[in-house]
């Protein structure tokens, strides 16, 4: 039994591993046709690969804080704004470094996503409608920090520590086993799976569906401002956009975080899984890069698998479905033709 | 000796008042009207009369024309509780195909046929995505809204796609565009109001499982409802081309929000039901350009409207709706 059980789980990994290896393996063969240089060529390549990884990580855990419960919050890339912006110029003010910054833009993060979290248990209007109007304003919030000039990075003493490979690989070690424990195996993981049941069960039931609310949007804030440290980072400085162009981050980072969730099937472990999400849908931006596509065509691209990727596991019951029936009718065939075959023999007998 | 607390009389609270005048019918359609009133009367007195100039109210009228036609659209989809926020993308798509088309054929006639038909067929597409394959409508526009801002900037490129000054200046000022609108706007609220699919969309949009219980054909609605918004949609781009002579890749970009925003600040509920109405999203985009035009004409910085608008919106928003006693949530994705 428990041998049974120990071969299952490693097949269910195996399985989940296995997305990125394919794409890997596909996009290697492609991009070696066309161009002659394959995915990762050299060091600076596995850098890149990194830092964006750990990007859309936190940005994918962040969306799915909240999106499991039925709330869309829009104001996650608000929220990233005025963390990164109003964190990394306090910590750059004080001279905290690389490791300030980082602590300073999850610190404001968590103070936005706490803002949000008790306006909507307060207000209580649609998840939506609220990350809507609070984007709104962070945006205004950001345009009047530091005059209009957000946050630069690039040649600031201290911040190297951000583009370093060992550095991000622990704070992604760090993020999976943080999230692991708090989505999986602590009182507050039990109680959200609780309340995504039913929220007025829940209630009921003692919990205190409020501060689990809040709770969610603190943690999709500190992990806002995470994601948008290493995103700076990489890009050298952030400047604040109006208009609701920050909620563009949430768009981009679903495809990562709905197939992070469907490897999470696998091996019942959803923070796990989007890491391994996040890792392929990197990976498969790279291959189309190397192959030399625009940004557009790569979009196009991406988002038409990530449109067949939704078909298919929307309608996945249905396929199985259909599956099985035609197995069925075929074997009712055969079993028709069989039974027709031995009557028939008595007569040719005869 | 009697007690006189016992002697008062039982009275309301005024939280108690103000919570039995919000669960009137007649409130929630009402007070976007006396919002979007309050603050031309509030602006007329802080500009000291300058707000009611004939040509700020037509810059006003302008500015709200092309988000108030989408939202108009809109309303039949966000009646049915779907949510669509990709139709700014939409627009700009066939704003686009509808500018190649009369670079192909000089023809202006051509050009308003085309755009509105992409507009319809891509939001037809939208339905089927949504109906056929079961995808949830948000993930839909969602993916939408970034294929077709994808499409746009492949056949735009870095340039932009010119249409004729001659054209642009008979559509904006020979009275097409008013024309049009109100022709629309009015069938619009017509069949939403006055029919029998709007009255089939928002028994949809309130219960799903009792519509089709009771007979409605779920299909054959939701895709009118998309039909309709499509031809708003199209016709907003005929507009957009009319308004700025050229199409860029960037064009309507980020337009889907505003739509949402001046759907819910006009008084709807972007979960539709009963209480949605066809007019809401106009409203909400006249009160979202008076309350721009006015905060710039007293003064304030483009920065600081856009933080004000987010939290008038919040606060509109707050004393429209009902305080539910769990948390609104839905699943969407």
């Amino acid at each position: 039994m428990k041998k049974n059980k120990i071969i299952s789980t490693a097949l269910s990994a195996a399985k989940a591993i296995s997305i990125p290896i394919i794409i890997w393996v596909i996009f290697e063969i492609l991009d070696r046709a066309v161009t002659g240089l394959g995915v990762i060529n050299t060091v600076a390549d596995v850098k890149t690969l990194l830092r964006n990884l750990i990007t859309s990580y936190a940005f994918a855990m962040a969306i799915n804080a909240n999106l499991s419960g039925g709330r869309m919050d829009l104001s996650i890339g608000g929220q990233m704004y005025v963390g990164v912006i109003f964190g990394g110029t306090l910590a750059l003010n004080l001279g905290w470094g690389g490791i300030g910054i980082l602590l300073c833009a999850m610190f404001i993060g968590g103070l936005c996503g706490l803002l949000i979290g008790e306006l909507f248990i307060h207000i209580r209007i649609l998840p939506m409608v609220l990350g809507l109007g609070m984007t709104l304003v962070f945006e205004c919030i950001c345009f009047a920090i530091n005059n209009q000039q957000g946050v630069t990075f690039f040649g600031k003493a201290g911040t190297e520590i951000l583009s370093s490979v060992s550095f991000i690989i622990i704070v992604a070690l760090l993020l999976l086993a943080v999230t692991t424990f708090l989505f999986q195996y602590s009182s507050y993981g039990y109680k959200l799976r609780a309340i995504q049941g039913s929220q007025k069960l829940a209630s009921d039931a003692g919990i205190n569906i409020f501060s689990n609310c809040v709770f969610c949007y603190i943690i999709a804030g500190v992990l806002a401002g995470c994601a948008g440290v290493f995103e700076t980072a990489y890009k050298g400085g952030l400047t604040p956009v109006l208009g609701m162009g920050s909620s563009g981050v949430v768009f981009t980072n679903m495809f990562p975080m709905m197939l992070g969730i469907w490897i999470g099937s696998f091996i019942n472990n959803t923070s796990l899984g989007i890491l391994v999400g996040s890792l392929s849908i990197r990976i498969l931006i790279i291959g189309l890069s190397r192959l030399g596509l625009g940004t557009s065509t790569q979009n196009l691209l991406l988002f038409s698998m990530f449109l067949v990727f939704m078909i298919i596991n929307t309608n996945k019951s249905k396929i199985a479905y259909r599956r099985a029936r035609k197995k069925r009718i075929a074997l009712a065939k055969k079993t028709r033709a069989d039974m027709a075959a031995l009557e028939e023999m008595p007569a040719l007998q005869n | 000796m009697q007690n006189p607390e016992l002697l008062k009389k039982p009275g309301l609270t005024l939280a108690d008042r103000i919570d039995r005048i919000k669960s009137k019918n007649s409130f929630s359609l009402l007070f976007p009207f006396i919002v979007l009133v309050f603050i031309v009367l509030l602006f007329g007195v802080l500009t000291k009369m300058e707000f009611y100039k004939m040509s700020v109210i037509i810059s006003i009228f302008n500015q709200s024309l092309i988000v108030g036609t989408i939202a108009v659209g809109v309303s039949f989809i966000y009646s049915t509780g779907d949510i669509d926020f990709s139709v700014g993308n939409v627009m700009g798509l066939a704003a686009t195909i509808g500018a190649l088309s009369y670079q192909f054929t000089n023809n202006m006639v051509v050009l308003i046929m085309v755009t509105v038909a992409v507009g319809t067929l891509l939001m037809l597409f939208n339905c089927t995505l949504s109906l056929i394959f079961n995808v949830k409508s948000a993930m839909v526009a969602i993916i939408a809204m970034i294929l077709y801002g994808a499409i746009t900037t492949e056949l735009v490129g870095v340039d932009t796609l010119k249409v004729d000054y001659i054209l642009c200046r008979a559509l904006e000022s020979d009275g097409f565009r008013y024309v049009s609108f109100i022709l629309y706007f009015v069938i619009a609220v017509v069949i939403f109001h006055y029919t029998a699919i709007g009255r089939k969309l928002r028994f949809i949009g309130g219960n799903e499982e009792c519509a089709k219980q009771s007979g409605i054909s779920f299909r054959k609605s939701k895709y009118i409802g998309f039909l309709i918004a499509g031809i708003g949609v199209g016709l907003a781009g005929v507009f957009q081309i009319a308004r700025s002579g050229s199409v860029t890749s960037s064009v309507g970009s980020g337009m889907g929000m505003d739509v949402m925003l001046a759907t819910v600040l006009g008084g709807m509920s972007i979960f539709g039901g009963a209480k949605s109405n066809a007019y809401s999203g106009f409203l909400g985009a006249l009160t979202v350009s008076a309350l721009n035009k006015g905060l710039l004409m007293v003064g304030i910085s483009a920065s600081i409207i856009q933080g004000v608008r987010g939290l008038i919106f919040l606060l509109l928003v707050f004393l429209n709706s009902e305080r539910p006693s769990t948390l609104p949530s839905r699943q969407q994705f």
